[in-house]
């Protein structure tokens, strides 16, 4: 095909009324013809119009739910920092009725405090993680809650807190003497409710050494427990599957 | 309260930064007309659910290459969902996107002109557009966008050179651009 009648598929580029073969044909000429770049952009303003013709049906009431499990149930990585040196903690035993008595202690913003001022001396480079740092302090300041999520006896030396901001948008895990993972096992965040699936919040890598603050993939509101579980990478679990490492109640 | 709302391209830049609330919002805002194109080509409620979610899903993944100023942030939710239509229609997993949605095909911002124009259609304003296109212009667009038929299929079904049908959607899609901008000039003047 030559270049003039490369120019005259634009009409039929832009209603996708071409073949996957013309398809491609098509977008190699684009790469070399700005005439035909700047006809379809044109073109495409006319068919962007063509919708509003049609008579005009609603969807079901429940699209967007659909839409939005489907999108949390992808799990994506948390977003890491990382700083700081690791701190041992004292061990802290775990039981599920241990969950609910911890709940009666579970603001910890003096330890929290503490951390702050750590990660301020060891991570004041990283402007991301000065972000997080800042978005958390906001939100205690702003009513947001503070929640221990202490290690479980797999994780004696571990320990962690949990701060949902007051607004809707997602909690923050702030993190803390984990065991470095093995290859291919990511942990991973889950909220609960009682007598219902745990539900997943978002998984993360090898913490490292020292302190991280992870955003979880959704707000911990109304979820009374949290729970951090070792499962297979890179994406995690459905359901959890291995051992516990932090579990806690949350008040949010 | 709706000059406070926020623009489409600031949506679309919130979904960029995962921002769950702004795609909702964009969803409201898009929803019946997306699914009543997907309707219209697919004739089944379940697909063209299904093409809507996926084209939000889509939204959701690739809103980082969407460029504010050019075709319209309408005009580019609509492509998502027609091509995904028509995928679902012609039973094809995976065709080429064929709208240039990346920043691999520089061009001039569209005109400021069309963006006015844009905001101010309505549905009976585009169906008095189409119809007043030359009959055999108006008869290949809607085959090919409303019919999801192949520019083959239509020349087949019409008995005509492929040559001419090529030569009728980009001329009459020429037309209805100027006929939409002279129709909201008009509306301006009344
Ligand atoms: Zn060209």
């Amino acid at each position: 095909m030559d270049d003039g009648e490369m120019h005259d598929l634009v009409g039929a580029y832009v209603l996708d009324a071409l073949s996957p073969a013309e398809t491609r044909a098509f977008q190699e000429h684009l790469q070399s013809c700005p005439e035909c770049r700047l006809e379809v952009y044109q073109l495409q303003e006319a068919v962007g119009a063509l919708p509003l013709a049609v008579d005009q049906v609603e969807p079901p009431a429940d699209l967007f739910d659909r839409i939005r499990d489907t999108i949390e149930n992808e799990r994506p990585a948390l977003k890491p920092i990382t700083g700081g040196r690791p701190t041992p903690r004292r061990p802290v035993p775990w039981s599920y009725l241990e969950i609910a008595v911890a709940a009666a202690a579970a603001v910890l913003i003096v330890a929290l405090g503490a951390w702050n001022i750590h990660l301020q001396s060891q991570i004041s480079t990283n402007k991301a993680a000065l972000r997080y740092q800042h978005a958390v302090n906001q939100a205690i300041l702003n009513g947001g809650r503070v929640s221990k999520v202490p290690g479980t006896a797999v994780a004696p030396g571990a320990t962690a807190a949990l701060v949902q901001p007051a607004h809707p948008g997602p909690g923050y895990l702030i993190v803390q003497g984990l065991p470095n993972l093995k290859a291919n096992r990511v942990y991973e965040v889950w909220l609960v409710k009682p007598s219902r699936p745990p539900v997943p919040a978002g998984v993360f890598g090898s913490p490292g050494q020292g302190l991280q603050i992870w955003q979880l993939s959704k707000s911990a509101k109304g979820f009374p427990i949290t729970a951090v579980t070792e499962e297979p990478g890179p994406h995690g679990s459905q359901a959890p599957h291995g051992p516990k490492v932090l579990a806690g109640a949350v008040s949010t | 309260m709706a000059s406070e709302s926020p623009t489409d391209d600031q949506l679309i830049a919130a979904i960029q930064a995962r921002d769950m609330q702004a795609l909702e919002q964009l969803f409201d805002r898009y929803r019946v007309l997306a699914y009543s194109v997907a309707y219209r080509l697919l004739n089944d409620a379940g697909d063209a659910e299904d093409v809507v979610q996926e084209s939000f899903l889509n939204v959701w993944r690739a809103a980082g290459t969407y460029r504010a100023g050019r075709s319209g942030s309408r005009a580019w939710l609509m492509s998502i969902v027609h091509h995904r239509a028509i995928d679902k229609l012609r039973g094809r997993g995976s065709r080429p996107m064929t709208t240039p949605l990346d920043d691999a095909l520089p061009v001039a911002d569209s005109s400021d002109v069309w963006s006015e124009v844009s905001q101010r259609l309505t549905g009976s304003a585009v169906r008095s557009a189409l119809d007043t296109l030359p009959t055999e212009q108006r008869e290949s667009i809607e085959l090919a966008y409303f019919g999801g038929l192949s520019q083959s299929e239509i020349a087949g079904r019409l008995n005509l050179p492929l040559g001419t049908v090529k030569g009728r959607m980009r001329l009459g899609l020429h037309k209805l651009r100027s006929l939409l901008e002279a129709g909201t000039k008009e509306l301006e003047l009344e």
